[in-house]
């Protein structure tokens, strides 16, 4: 039981989250553009691609994680999103590059307390995708009894 | 009670007079490049000696300012912030540089390109003057010798110190765009072609 609210808390949060990141990113794209482009990995025509594909992907699987279809695989593929971010974040981190984290909206730069906060995030995600795909496979199993 | 109008309309005038002093003192201020009636402002809050704003001012900055400040489309200020617990050399390097902003915005950028340039050169001793001693002509390195004798350099910089403060700047680069009323922080290096689409989007009208 304490497990389920526990998933249904960690559903919502992110949900709502990424929902909102996406939809902060849509109202700014250009500034969201330098934000990509501040962590100094890709070139501007991939910043560009990336600038203006992420933030509807982010509102799609917020929608997603809020509404709860799919959700074993809207939450892998949210592991997946974050586990990439902090990787972007952690490498610009260790470059000593001056990037904006561009996680909810332009003016952070990437910090500590940042780094913390995605990782929170993550671990939230693995939690959420762990828990769906188990319990998709109690179900399964519930259905379908192994003689 | 007629006091206590009294009071009141002194406290509004009080504020008044501030506000019009910090508005003057905002005005005063001159771009290193562009005009203070370009329709967007830069202000690019920076420290000589990090690799970071040499990098921005060298493949971003530069551009801007021949592609949009020369053509009056936008005002760059740049401030100082010199980090001088990493940086030991950023202060002196920050008093030649806004020294060099007083006596014209030529000057000035012919100091960042000489100090951003050869930034390995004198970060390693703190010898700036040789270094810009081959940037400028023997006139303009009189004038700029007798200008930071000039206390109110240490003063400015103390100012431009404050203001990022103020304004939540804890890294170099930081710079503020505004245009079309609104003013956005912007942290890091950015590519030209991707800060001038934003410049553009903020001159289209």
């Amino acid at each position: 039981m304490a497990l389920r609210i526990l998933q249904w808390i960690a559903r919502l949060a992110l949900g709502v989250l990424f929902a909102y990141a996406g939809y902060v990113k849509v109202r700014e794209p250009f500034l969201f553009e330098m934000s990509v482009d501040s962590y100094q990995l890709f070139s501007p025509p991939v910043v560009i691609l990336i600038a203006r594909t992420l933030p509807w992907l982010e509102i799609v699987l917020g929608l997603l994680l809020i509404v709860g279809w799919q959700l074993r695989y809207a939450a892998s593929f949210t592991v997946l999103l974050l586990g990439g971010f902090l990787v972007a974040m952690f490498s610009a981190y260790a470059r000593g590059v001056e990037a904006n984290c561009g996680c909810f909206g332009p003016g952070e730069p990437i910090s500590p307390a940042t780094l913390a906060r995605d990782s929170g995030l993550f671990l939230c995600a693995v939690f959420l995708a762990v828990y769906s795909w188990k319990n998709h496979r109690a179900r399964r199993a519930a259905v379908h009894p192994v003689a | 009670m007629r006091s206590a109008m009294r009071y009141m309309i002194l406290a509004l005038l009080i504020c008044g007079w501030q506000q019009a002093a910090a508005i003057a003192q905002e005005s005063a201020e001159s771009c290193a490049g562009g005009k203070l009636t370009s329709p967007v402002k830069i202000e690019v809050f920076s420290d000589f000696q990090c690799p970071s704003c040499r990098e921005f001012y060298l493949n971003t900055m530069r551009q801007v300012f021949t592609n949009y400040a020369d053509a009056g489309k936008v005002c760059v200020v740049y401030r100082e912030f010199p980090l001088t617990n990493i940086h030991p050399h950023a202060f002196e390097a920050a008093r030649y540089g806004h020294a060099a902003l007083g006596l014209g915005p030529r000057q000035w950028s012919l100091v960042a390109d000489a100090l951003f340039s050869a930034q390995d050169k004198w970060s390693k001793d703190g010898q700036i003057e040789p270094v810009l001693s081959s940037a400028l002509n023997a006139e303009d390195l009189g004038k700029l010798k007798e200008k930071m004798k000039d206390p109110s350099i240490e003063a400015a910089i103390t100012r431009d110190t404050e203001m990022a403060r103020a304004r939540q700047v804890t890294a170099t680069p930081t710079f503020f765009v505004t245009g079309k009323g609104k003013t956005q922080k912007i942290v890091g290096v950015v590519q030209y072609p991707i800060l001038s689409r934003f410049l553009d989007s903020l001159l289209t009208p």
